[in-house]
């Protein structure tokens, strides 16, 4: 070893030393996030190669198995169909929504105030209370969905939201939008007050209209949030598991059943730790590239 | 009676437990068994105070805590410590526990476990105790309970309550449909199914779940009654796909368009609702739902009556299930333990457990007492399950694979009760996945 690279390392010791007491404060985080996530990880890792079932004493070390199966495994594909189809939908006409809502709050209207609160209050309503609101509204009989809908003659037999292997996962996209307008709502609501008066004004002067306006200053000038919101988004989608648990439990016919949902089943219903941390890692994998993909695009909208 | 609930899931994990009781065999230091409770002559009474664990999912219910302060009065030396776990949870606790070389000294559990737990050497041996007892008879008990806690020609557990499946159904909606009498035959459940049917008025003749586990445990009744078998005695054979089993699911499935749509993807537990609000005419369930409904829905009180399932082309067959009392090898005070259990089993304490409870609706697995007029006087919702007993059968598998095997059962039947397939089809490929699985 060179005398500088020792010199370096002493460097960062004396550094490190000096602000002891920095580590002391992140210590309780540090320990909490090495034993819960960390460890987690790894432990997930190694059960990835054996065939862990919590009540078995024998856990037999498998090799790639666990890997081969996943391969194999046409309910895992469905699941990811599923989940892609769950995200394509929620996604986009989430930030859609809130984009149209924030720019309706943006204006000086009555209430703004109060308007805003109102559309962020699913943001922080627990979702296990969201989605059991959301089942009885769906409910065929006595739903408030179906009470209105056919009240305005839009439909003539009532639909079974939830039992309907075609409308369930739209329903189920459809209450999801509806926690996560909120938050799309604030993001967009801050970026667009930050953009300065001076642009809209050059605009008018050059005869540019609302929409042309909207167009070629407000959505650029959007892109960075866009781009966050999709990001967070598509974290988020694919790892949607509570409004399916209670709502739906992944059915009909597995029509719902998302990757999450599917790690779960294997993991609390069959005990199969082994296999379930396989599929874990799988969906891992996934959201690494998806969300190192997303970074280089974000990165780029940046400058 | 919420512990009832839970009868389904239990099922399903049961299977899974046999493989963790080699857990348990592997910390069971050796001692045999069968050696306790040797001698003659009554139990003695404990010297000095002990105290012993009771670990069940009951140990809240009024009717509980009065038989043990009965018995602390009666036993002033021995206090019983009660340990309460959740039914869904109490298989892997009493695993660990036993694992852990800390079982309780006798537990409630979920009787068709008793074997799965005696082959691993975890229960003692109740066979000496049964011979000194004056109060325990063997012969007392009504054989299909008794099978459940049997296990090498040996009782390991005393079975203290038990329930059948029954036809519940509307009575004001039958007369309203002018049906005079439940049915009691498969062509007169459809009849009637068809007759309660109004989809204008969004009435339905029965409540179907294309869901897991409900699409299969439902099935199970349809099938004993058309002479089906699920699997081969040795568990080697999968017998569901016969002819019999098939004509049992082509029943079943038609019978899903006389069923709301709505709660096709829903539960049982959800499913009560519409029997509730008398959208569903007729509702197939265990005794625990008399209870249920009793609690939660009394403005129905007098409006719905429970009957025996309708017979099929092999006669009459229904799902039965049921709790035993077991005590753990590894206890120390087991003369103590056995004084309990004998206690809660004579026939007068299993009567005010089971029937003559307030709220309880399950059977007491107790011969004279099942055919005792006294039942039906008492509840006489229960006519109807109790005169179900004798047809009697079990859909607990002793196979590790098994809960997969239901899976595969489950997701196949539920494509054809939404029409995918036919109900032949469904059989042949959960019987060729079944195939692939079974070891």
């Amino acid at each position: 070893m060179s005398a500088r690279g020792r010199g370096a390392r002493n460097g960062v010791l004396k550094r490190m030393w000096r602000e002891r007491s920095a580590y002391g404060f992140l210590a309780p985080g540090l320990i909490l996030f090495s034993i819960f996530t960390v460890f987690a990880l790894g432990f997930a890792f190694y059960l990835t190669f054996r065939e862990w079932n919590i009540l078995e004493p024998e856990k037999p070390f498998i090799g790639l198995q666990n890997y081969q199966d996943l391969v194999h495994d046409k309910d895992f594909g469905r699941s990811i169909i599923n989940t892609a189809y769950f995200t394509g939908a929620s996604v986009p006409l989430g930030m859609l929504v809130g984009l149209c809502v924030a720019l309706l709050l943006n204006q000086p209207i009555r209430g703004r105030g109060l308007l805003r609160t109102l559309y962020f209050l699913p943001t922080v309503t627990p979702f296990v209370v969201a989605a059991i609101i959301w089942k009885w509204l769906y409910n065929g009989d006595f739903g408030l969905f179906n009470y209105y809908l056919l009240k305005t003659h839009l439909i003539t037999e009532p639909l079974v939201w939830l039992s309907d292997k075609n409308l369930a996962m739209p329903a189920v996209v459809l209450m999801s939008v509806w926690t996560s307008v909120g938050f799309s709502m604030v993001v967009y609501l801050a970026a667009l007050q930050a953009i300065p008066n001076d642009l809209y004004e050059a605009a008018r002067i050059d005869g540019a209209g609302a929409w042309a306006r909207l167009r070629y200053v407000t959505w650029p000038m959007l892109r960075p949030s866009t781009l966050f919101l999709m990001v967070m988004g598509i974290i988020g989608s694919f790892q949607v598991f509570t409004q399916i648990y209670i709502m739906t439990s992944g059915g009909p016919l597995n029509r719902t059943t998302t990757m999450v949902y599917y790690i779960y089943e294997a993991a609390f219903k069959f005990y199969e730790m082994g296999y379930a941390s396989t599929l874990a890692y799988a969906l891992f994998l996934m959201l690494l590239v998806f969300t190192a993909l997303q970074l280089r695009l974000y990165r780029r909208a940046d400058v | 009676m919420t512990h009832r609930l839970s009868r389904r899931s239990l099922a399903t994990v049961v299977a899974t437990t046999t493989a963790a009781l080699a857990l348990a065999a592997c910390s069971t230091s050796g001692g045999s068994s069968t050696d306790k409770g040797a001698g003659e002559g009554p139990v003695p009474e404990p010297t000095s105070p002990v105290t012993i664990s009771f670990a069940s999912w009951v140990g809240a219910e009024p009717d509980m805590k009065t038989l043990v302060d009965k018995f602390q009065t009666a036993h002033p030396n021995i206090k019983i410590e009660l340990q309460n776990i959740p039914s869904e949870e109490a298989n892997e606790k009493l695993t660990a526990q036993v694992a852990g070389g800390n079982p309780p000294d006798v537990a409630f559990i979920d009787a068709s476990t008793t074997a799965q737990f005696a082959s691993r050497k975890a229960l003692v041996n109740l066979d000496n105790y049964i011979k000194r007892s004056e109060v325990v008879k063997a012969d007392a008990y009504v054989p299909a309970f008794k099978t459940f806690v049997t296990y090498e020609n040996s009782m390991y557990g005393l079975p203290f309550d038990g329930e059948s499946t029954a036809l519940f159904y509307r009575t004001d909606l039958f007369q309203a449909a002018g049906i005079s009498a439940p049915p009691t035959t498969w062509p007169e459940y459809e009849e009637a199914a068809r007759k309660l049917t109004n989809p204008a008025k969004r009435t339905y003749g029965n409540a179907m779940f294309a869901s897991s586990p409900e699409a299969a445990y439902y099935w199970y009744p349809w099938l004993w009654q058309a002479g089906g078998k699920l699997l081969s005695d040795d568990g080697k054979q999968v017998l569901f796909n016969s002819a019999e089993a098939k004509s049992a699911a082509e029943f079943y499935v038609k019978m899903a368009q006389y069923a709301p749509k709505d709660y096709l993807n829903s539960n049982s537990y959800d499913g009560r609702q519409a029997f509730a609000n008398g959208q569903v005419g007729m509702y197939v369930a265990g005794s625990w739902f008399a209870g249920t409904l009793g609690d939660e829905f009394p403005q129905i009180d007098g409006k719905w009556s429970v009957a025996p399932l309708p017979k099929g082309s092999a006669g009459c067959g229904t799902t039965i299930a049921g709790d035993a009392l077991v005590m753990f090898s590894q206890g120390k005070k087991a003369d103590a333990a056995w004084k309990f259990i004998e206690f809660l089993s004579q026939p007068d304490n299993v009567a005010q457990w089971t029937y003559k409870s307030k709220a309880g609706t399950t059977l007491p697995p107790i011969s004279s007492l099942l055919d005792s007029p006294d039942l039906v006087a008492t509840k006489p919702i229960l006519k109807g399950f109790a005169e179900a007993m004798p047809c009697g059968v079990s859909n607990v598998v002793a196979n590790p694979d098994w809960p997969k095997i239901e899976e595969a059962i489950n997701a196949e039947l539920a494509k054809a009760i939404y029409g995918e397939q036919t109900a032949a089809q469904a059989l042949d490929n959960a019987a060729a996945e079944a195939e692939k699985i079974i070891r």
